[in-house]
């Protein structure tokens, strides 16, 4: 008989739901695990390496068995602990991990080579030809073991990431839990009180009754009544960090079959605390023996839970194992309600018992079946052979109970061993106080009042001193010796359920010198998995220390880190996902763009208009061309609002920009920019620029548009920690000011339009920088006499808010002049012909004089930010890659960015490389692509005639070096 | 030269507005009229300079908000006229002060449910307690970094980079979709 329901049931509306396409009903409160067994249906999935039948073991979070996947498409979620799913109606699980089906799983055949498959086998058996691990073997094993599959669709659910702020977080609602949330809200205290569960109560859902003097509904209901108590239920607390943050999960709307769309599914908290209660409560172990994960084989808290609050029986005949008085409490509610105990087998019996059922002092030595439990053979103590067999179809075990101190162990404080308890014990620690059977304790009572004392005392420490909500004495019976496996096991006896890690394997694992907890754990892989050995890592750590010899306390824990459970991704990343991913900055000019026709580019968080295509122009390229053309021939205007614009004041501006820069800047004049180059300390370049002299101490520094966080920061670095002497004041003016820049031999005409004052090349000559006015006196702006073009041009600043209203402006003036608006494409073609440099090639591996500015490196100042370094002998050898421009022999031929250059005629080697292209376009102007590139002494062979090699894309074309201008051949600008 | 007319174009000028979410909105997110913001920033070995920045503002109606040590933003509503000039006088080069009222957006969300909507961006505890009326931080929300201030006890002005504006507006919205937003330019 298998596990049913018990009539007349009292346990909520009959919901329908599905489990491998079969529709079947639970009731409301089921969890899902609940209403499987409700159903009969024990079997539920198979294991992870032997395929082997498996049904639910428990009631909690710690389920290693009951895996399953729920709902279907881009909305499967695999691995989902069915003891944990809230039954909704319509809802659908799948069983993972077989094939055909989960009754008759081909896959279970491993389960025959089980001999051959213990511990280390993969790593013995595996190792020959080489190199057929990583293409053979691996994703052939890969394809046999494993749980549920994910999907590689969209998440379209909503996820959501939040914080919160209390003086006490206590996590777990059981007995002591809220017990110590009571105290804390009647004194004042800011509570959250978390819980996993969806119903308050903890262990107390297990039992029949209520403790006389605790009535769950009262305390509930003053709870809720408090504002300065928030219960957060569904909500895992998952990892401790630093400084009393705590991460947790809430399953919003998991158990809704119609989720509201304006809410997330799942919210991830941090929560930053004062002081922390655990009430975690306790983990009942299961014990080792032959046949222990026969689906049936229950935890007997787990049974309770399913008996006493969702009347589930577990069977007709229901042996219990039991090492402590858990089995005892089961067999008396079940007796309550008519049903058979086989027999109670107890290695230590010393609990007072009363009922019909017979105890035996022993072990239960194997229990067979198929799919479920038919019988259990017994070895009374003393005895080394089967002294009674009784016919079952489920059984209970119980191994003790060990408390859940995760939380308290992720900061690298390990577990401490106490025989008194027979367990591993919260370590001790400031801001964290363990509670209830998480520190021990076992009935409920006691766990109710030590978490109302402990938290009054925590209350009188944070100045609210009150009397504990409950109080009494917190005596607890001693527990158990513990049994941490039954000895000479006839088959095979689990640790770990979900990896399929039997008694045997850690006794090889021992044997053959994998012994340490550490290495045990990799060689067996005891613990691993989703469920992190939540049943098998105490009962593990026992029998390696039993194997050796040795207590517990000296084999020690493996390592605990966060998560305590699993969670998702989606709730790690909240609604950071696909465009959301990142912020975005729009230009000022951003509409003025988008209504000249515009094409975007993402440009870090910017988006930055690339090209302006006309009527007619059916690709980018002639767009582009089109407009390097026109800038060329007479004017254009581009948006350079997204590069970086920062004011350096205070009375030391100066001297502290002629630090930060390698060239001079201490004697620039006021009304005057210069072209600067920032180093690292390393005497790499950082960033170039120009920065202009406004006033006697006022300068405006522009950065790329890459670099302007960076380059702040790097500021702020030098003006705080090297230089705290200087009186430097840094602001980011990037967004107060739009700039565009107003390129070609018109752009003057189109300017002196506007501008007030003269720009006559003699009143305002190349290099010039000044505060302007515009439009007759209506606005103030700033005009900039730089080129990065090569040709006369301009750069306009105004306030961000006209930007727009300046730059229709120019536009209607320069129609006269056919001006066009052009994009960063365009920008790049005209650096590009003109041999200016951008971050393609200051891209971390070049100093000044790589890129020809070796000249500009100051030889007087004292100091400069890396000007020690600069003069590393790696960093002044001839042979290093310096910018040369490229182009191909024959001008109809191609060549990208990445591409290698090699000597004519050598083999495409590493060895042989003399180097790559940085920056290619086709340049209109010269009817050919061209590009930068750093070559090995490059500028010392202009005119050499190189193979230009793209292995990734199988290009290659005969180029030859030349001088990096193309536009004019002495380097100098076109103004 | 031709006639242009000067248009002051707000940063939050094509932002989304409407109802987003639940019904009936229990937030309204308010693009506000462009101020007038000054940042101000101090030498860091400057003593008092906070009270020489308060005691150049005296006679004028503004709002002076930490934004990290020795800065200040200077907040004034959008047709308040300051005279710079008279208040360096004040400051001297002790202060540098610097027009960044085109560099700044400003929005407020207000609400009973402001705390909870907030908290999805910030890590700093928003409880009136911890967070009076008056009192700005600097923060992220969000993605974004922003100059946030409870004017009133549910009601926070904040005051962002304008090309950071439109996203932080956006991400807004989304926190606030639970309990509803009514988002609207003021």
């Amino acid at each position: 008989m298998s596990s049913f329901r018990l009539e007349p049931s009292t346990t909520g509306a009959e919901i329908s739901f599905t489990f491998d396409g079969k529709r079947l009903k639970g009731r409301a409160g089921d969890t899902l695990a609940a209403a499987l067994l409700a159903n009969g249906r024990q079997l539920v999935g198979r294991s992870f390496k032997y395929h082997r039948p498996r049904g639910v073991l428990t009631a909690g979070p710690a389920e290693p068995n009951a895996l399953v996947t729920i709902g279907s498409g881009a909305f499967a979620e695999p691995n989902t602990r069915a003891t944990m799913v809230e039954l909704y109606d319509g809802l659908e699980a799948r069983s993972q991990n077989c094939w055909p089906s989960v009754d008759f799983d081909i896959g279970s055949i491993n389960g025959l080579l089980a001999p051959f498959l213990g511990a280390g086998f993969y790593y013995k058996t595996f190792m020959w030809p080489k190199a057929f691990w990583e293409r053979v073997y691996e994703p052939l094993i890969r394809r046999a073991a494993g749980l549920g599959r994910a999907n590689h669709l969209p998440d379209p659910r909503r996820y959501e990431k939040t914080w919160a702020h209390c003086d006490l977080l206590i996590v777990g609602a059981g007995p002591a839990g809220l017990a110590a949330a009571l105290t804390a809200g009647r004194a004042g205290l800011k509570v959250i009180l978390a819980d996993e569960r969806f119903e308050r109560g903890g262990t107390m859902l297990n039992e029949r009754e209520e403790p006389e003097d605790f009535d769950l509904g009262e305390v509930a209901a003053e709870l809720l009544s408090l504002s300065n108590v928030r219960i957060m239920m569904r909500t895992t607390v998952v990892a401790h960090y630093d400084d009393g943050v705590f991460g947790a999960v809430e399953r919003v709307q998991k158990h809704l079959a119609q989720p509201d769309p304006n809410r997330p599914l799942e919210r991830l908290w941090r929560i930053v605390t004062r002081h922390t209660i655990l009430a975690t409560g306790a983990e009942e172990r299961p014990i080792v023996f032959a046949g222990n994960d026969l689906p049936g084989v229950m935890m007997a808290g787990a049974a309770r839970y399913y008996l006493n609050r969702r009347s589930i029986a577990p069977g007709k005949q229901t042996l219990i194992f039991t090492n402590g008085s858990s089995g005892y409490a089961l067999a008396a509610d079940m007796e309550a309600r008519g049903l058979t105990v086989a027999a109670i087998v107890d290695p230590s019996p010393s609990t007072p018992w009363a009922g019909k059922a017979h105890v035996i002092d022993g072990v239960v030595a194997s229990v067979s079946g198929g799919r479920r439990p038919t019988s259990a053979s017994v070895r009374q103590t003393g005895s080394s052979e089967t002294t009674d067999t009784f016919a079952v179809d489920s059984v209970a075990m119980s191994g003790g109970w060990s408390p859940i101190i995760h939380l308290a162990c992720q900061h690298g404080l390990k577990p401490v061993w106490s025989d008194e308890f027979a367990a591993f014990m919260a370590p001790e620690q400031g801001g964290l106080t363990v509670a209830g059977s998480a520190a021990g304790l076992s009935s409920t009572s006691a766990c109710m009042i030590d978490g109302a004392q402990k938290s009054a005392r925590i209350c009188a420490d944070l100045g609210r001193a009150i009397s504990p909500a409950f109080s009494g004495d917190t005596e607890t019976s001693k527990a158990p010796r513990p049994l941490w496996h039954v000895a000479n096991p006839t088959g095979k006896a689990f640790v770990d359920f979900q990896n399929d890690v039997t008694a045997q394997d850690l006794l090889l694992a021992e044997q053959e010198g994998y012994g340490h907890i550490e290495l045990a754990k990799r060689y067996t892989t005891n613990g691993m998995a989703t469920d992190q050995g939540k049943l098998s890592n105490v009962n593990a750590i026992g029998i390696l220390a039993e194997a050796r010899g040795l207590s517990p306390d000296t084999i020690g824990t493996t390592t605990y880190r966060p998560f305590y459970t699993p969670l998702s991704f989606g709730a790690l990343s909240g609604t950071h996902v696909g465009p959301h991913f990142a912020a975005v900055r729009r230009s000022p000019l951003h509409e003025w763009a988008r209504k000249n026709g515009a094409e975007f580019v993402e440009s870090g968080l910017w988006y930055r208009s690339s090209w302006f295509p006309r009527k007619g122009e059916t690709t980018w390229r002639q767009s582009v061309d089109r407009e390097v053309a026109t800038v060329r021939a007479s004017a254009g205007i581009c948006d350079v609002s997204t590069l970086g614009k920062i004011e350096v004041s205070g009375r030391d501006a100066a001297e502290f920009l002629n630090r930060v820069y390698c060239n001079p800047f201490a004697k620039l004049p006021v009304g005057k920019a210069r072209y600067g180059l920032m180093l690292r300390e390393d005497g790499m370049i950082l960033d170039d620029g120009t920065t202009s002299r406004l006033t006697d101490d006022t300068y405006v520094m522009t950065t790329t548009t890459a670099l302007a966080g960076p380059v702040m920061t790097h500021l702020e670095f030098c003006a705080q920690v090297h230089w705290p002497d200087l009186d430097v004041r840094l602001a980011s003016v990037s967004d107060q000011w739009a700039q565009m820049a107003i390129a070609g031999p018109r752009s003057r005409d189109i300017l002196s339009e506007i501008v007030d004052a003269d720009i006559s090349n003699e009143a305002f000559p190349y290099l010039s920088a000044r505060d302007v006015s515009l439009f007759q006196g209506a606005l103030k702006g700033r005009l900039f006499r730089i080129s990065f073009s090569g040709e006369l041009a301009f750069e306009l600043a105004v306030p961000a808010g006209f930007a727009e209203s300046v730059a229709d402006a120019i536009m209607q003036i320069g129609a006269r002049y056919d001006i066009c608006a052009y994009g960063v494409e365009a920008l790049n073609v005209l650096r590009i012909e003109a041999g200016h440099v951008t971050h393609a090639e200051i891209n971390g591996t070049v100093t000044p004089a790589d890129l020809g500015f070796a000249k500009m490196v100051s030889a007087v100042k004292p100091d400069f930010i890396g000007k020690a370094m600069l003069r590393r002998e790696g960093l002044v050898s001839q042979n290093r890659p310096q910018l040369v421009g490229i182009k191909p022999v024959d001008p109809s031929h191609v060549f990208r960015s990445g591409a290698h250059i090699l000597n004519k005629g050598a083999a495409a080697t590493l060895e042989n490389d003399q180097g790559y292209v940085t920056s290619s376009c086709y340049s209109p102007h010269l009817k050919t692509t061209i590009g930068l590139a750093l070559v090995a002494d490059g500028p010392n062979r202009h005119g050499e005639e190189v193979q230009i090699w793209n292995a990734l894309k199988d290009e290659y074309c005969v180029g030859v070096l030349c001088s990096p201008a193309f536009l004019t051949p002495d380097g100098r600008l076109n103004a | 030269m031709p006639e242009f007319a000067l248009i002051h174009r707000k940063a939050l000028a094509t932002a989304r507005t409407g109802q987003f979410g639940a019904t009936p909105a229990a937030v309204e997110l308010i693009a506000l009229p462009e101020c007038g913001v000054l940042q101000a920033m101090a030498a860091h070995f400057a003593a008092d300079s906070e009270a020489t920045l308060h005691a150049a503002f005296k006679d004028t109606p503004v709002s002076i908000r930490r934004v990290s040590p020795y800065q200040w933003l200077v907040i004034s509503e959008p047709n308040v006229q300051v005279d710079l000039d008279s208040i360096r006088n004040v400051s001297g080069t002790r202060i540098t002060l610097l027009d960044q009222s085109h560099g700044y957006a400003p929005m407020q969300i207000s609400g009973p449910k402001v705390e909870n909507m907030l908290a999805k961006g910030t890590g700093v505890d928003l409880s009136i307690n911890q967070w009076p009326v008056g009192q700005s931080h600097q923060t992220l929300v969000g993605h974004t970094s922003a100059l946030v201030t409870r004017t009133e006890p549910t009601k926070f002005e904040l005051i962002v980079m304008r090309s950071f504006a439109g996203s932080l507006w956006d991400e807004l919205i989304t926190m606030g979709l639970e309990f509803g937003v009514n988002a609207r330019n003021g």
